[in-house]
């Protein structure tokens, strides 16, 4: 099913990995009906200290860019204790950090919200199609 | 303009040595985040969503060559080659990095500007008329006031922990381009019966998720008391605006709560405390300040008006349609205020590349004194351009895609960063405002539609001032996704009014074709060429416009 509107119960709107989301969001800016999200795993995120960049955490405790790089994290009880460890751990490195949930689909599909897609698409395909950024 | 004298210049260059301290501080683990963030929110450094944004201060808009010169030169060697100029006439870079954000305030500082007062719950930048100084219905330059007041509220001690932000706004002219109504505090310089020239004051204006115009407190105050009333008010919501509730922490809900008769009567019990003297604004006071703003020295030149009227429906069609909609009449006669359209396909609304910066500020330099004013509506102004160099500024603009004759039109439209950029949106404003641009890309039909307001925001928050947009647009979250809701009626001018909801939000690829067939709607309705789409709607009520925004698409 695509769409672009209404939000029935238990269908979100879906990120499907970098290259999907970029053409999606740069096409219309709106994205696809995912099928129903089965259950919620979670992935920890933040700013970059120096320079504010959305970082995630990867399972080897680094950090990257890439949201696909994410640990992706069942347990809501090993979620919170990834977040206080990190935020000791990496004050010096990350801010503002704390978890995401993202919805996993039959289909393995991952979904989230509008406000998590664009921050892992980064600067949004708007702007960088009128400002000439690749 | 105002210029820094010592005082001012060891202040700005005090605070960012200060900053540059506090960063290393952060950096080397002496400062905890919490204990950080205030202090980089004192210096106007937000966390957004992608990255740390910083809000610059533009005094009531007004730039000089120099400092624009600066301001494109800190963007392409800091940030991404672009500034985004907000409704507060203020300018924010939005990829600056942390331990770069010293430099930058040394930049700064070096053309006697900062970032001081643009964050926090203080007073905020002083706003007023873009067109202060040059227009000709003004009773009188309000900028020396702003400036008085600037000085007087930077680093007050007293009012540097407010309940909330604290905006105010100045203007001297008879139309009101500052939109003082939804200002905390709005100033209206008027004269009374015996000709002197004091404030119509109002209190408690402000949009966000209460919007509420401005309540008159005092139909005439004084020049002298100016900061001593001002110094009451502060007084009285400093004491008794609430704490306990982010939301209702606005002076807007103390009025509202006390009622306007009571908090003027407190306002006025505390002004009668003051030691009005030690406050008074002296007539030596006020002529030093003026003196910053006295009227520059126009040669003089012919009225040129006739040949503008005659250029308006000349053969060169794009120039007429550019004179007939961006260039507005001066005081002096031969000269004409230029708009600089920030609103076209090819940039967000606002965004100005730090070529185009440095190219307007040549204009500036050849073709004026050197000034650009920063709008409310986005846009930037050159105030004293020749009749006779209009044609030529033309096409410069032209060149640099600032030429787009849409000013008060429909796609001139106002939008905050929105949920591309800001960490508290619910809603992209960008796309919507480039699907608008898109869907109204014929000039001839966006000039048929004459003057219309259209204001984006991208939450409740109303950066973008879209409860006072002809029409507004609000972005709202509904389970994790964007969804705008459409208001018709507002106003930002003398006519100060809140715009109403239409009905049920609509998904971000709906906008556009809604407010498309609302303007078609007003087309067929208004009763001649000149009845705007704003005295239509007050004329016939809304029905017909939500009949035709929730019509199926065609």
């Amino acid at each position: 099913v695509t769409g672009t509107g209404m939000v029935a119960g238990g269908y979100r709107f879906v990120y499907t990995g970098t290259t999907v989301l970029r053409s999606g969001i740069a096409s219309t800016g709106w994205a696809q009906v995912a099928d129903k999200v089965e259950r919620t795993v979670f992935v920890i995120t933040g700013n970059r200290l120096r320079d504010g960049r959305v970082v995630y955490l990867r399972a080897d405790h680094g950090w990257h860019p890439d949201f696909d790089s994410a640990e992706q994290i069942a347990d809501p009880a090993a979620r919170d204790a990834r977040v206080a460890e990190a935020q000791r751990r990496d004050r010096l490195a990350v801010t503002g950090i704390y978890p995401v949930d993202v919805g996993l689909t039959s289909s393995g599909e991952r979904v989230l919200s509008a406000r998590e897609r664009l921050r892992a698409a980064g600067e949004s395909n708007v702007r960088k199609r009128l400002l000439g950024i690749d | 303009m105002y210029r820094y004298d010592e005082h001012d210049q060891r202040i700005v260059e005090e605070r960012a040595l200060q900053f540059r301290d506090q960063v290393r501080r952060r950096l080397e683990d002496e400062l905890t985040e919490e204990e950080f963030r205030p202090l980089r929110l004192q210096n106007g450094l937000y966390l957004q969503l992608h990255a740390y944004m910083l809000r610059i201060a533009i005094p009531y808009g007004l730039l000089s060559s120099t400092q624009l010169r600066k301001l494109a030169e800190i963007a392409r060697r800091y940030d991404r080659g672009y500034a985004h100029f907000t409704t507060r006439q203020n300018v924010q870079l939005n990829w600056p990095a942390l331990v770069d954000v010293p430099d930058i305030l040394d930049e700064l500082a070096s053309v006697q500007m900062h970032a001081i007062q643009t964050s926090g719950n203080c007073i905020r930048n002083i706003t007023s008329d873009p067109l202060a100084g040059v227009a000709r219905d003004e009773l009188e330059d309000p900028r020396p006031y702003c400036e008085i007041l600037r000085q007087w509220s930077t680093f007050h001690p007293e009012f540097a922990h407010l309940p909330r932000k604290f905006k105010i706004a100045v203007t001297g002219a008879r139309a009101d381009r500052a939109a003082i109504a939804i200002h905390d505090i709005g100033l209206h310089l008027v004269a009374d019966e015996r000709g002197e020239i004091g404030f119509e004051y109002f209190v408690g204006g402000g949009l966000g998720r209460t919007p509420i115009l401005g309540e008159r407190i005092r139909a005439f105050l004084p020049k002298r008391d100016l900061l001593a009333y001002t110094e009451a008010v502060l007084r009285t919501y400093n004491q008794l605006g609430r704490r306990d509730n982010k939301f209702k922490a606005r002076i807007k809900i103390l009025v509202k709560e006390t009622g306007v008769e009571a908090f003027t009567r407190l306002v006025e019990e505390e002004f009668a405390k003051i030691d009005r003297d030690a406050l008074a604004l002296d007539d030596a006071e006020i002529e030093r300040m003026k003196a910053h703003f006295a009227p520059k020295t126009y040669p003089a030149l012919e009225d040129g008006t006739a040949a503008i009227e005659r250029a308006k429906l000349g053969k060169d069609r794009e120039l007429g349609r550019w004179l007939a909609t961006n260039v507005l009449a001066h005081r002096v006669p031969g000269y004409a205020i230029v708009q600089l359209s920030t609103k076209s396909r090819d940039l967000p609304p606002g965004d100005v590349m730090s070529d185009q910066m440095d190219a307007v500020a040549d204009l500036a330099d050849r073709f004026g004194f050197g000034e650009i004013v920063v709008t409310h509506r986005q846009n930037l102004i050159l105030p004293d351009v020749r009749i006779t160099d209009l044609p030529a500024v033309h096409a410069r603009l032209r060149e640099l895609g600032l030429a787009t004759p849409n000013l008060d039109r429909v796609t001139d439209i106002i939008a905050c960063p929105g949920l591309d950029y800001c960490d508290l949106a619910n809603a992209r404003s960008i796309p919507i405002a480039q699907a608008v641009q898109d869907r109204f890309d014929d000039v001839d039909r966006v000039h048929d539609l004459g003057p219309v307001t259209l204001n984006i925001s991208g939450c409740i928050n109303a950066c973008g001032h879209h409860h006072v947009g002809n029409i507004g647009i609000l972005g709202i979250d509904k389970q994790g996704e964007e969804f705008y809701q459409v208001t018709l009626g507002g106003s930002a001018r003398e006519d100060a009014a809140l715009g109403k909801v239409l009905g049920r939000a609509l998904s971000g690829d709906e906008v556009a074709g809604a407010i498309e067939r609302v303007l078609t709607r007003y087309v067929a309705l208004r009763d001649h060429d000149d009845e705007t789409f704003l005295e239509t709607l007050r004329r016939v009520g809304p029905s017909p416009f939500k009949e035709a925004m929730y019509a199926a698409h065609p």
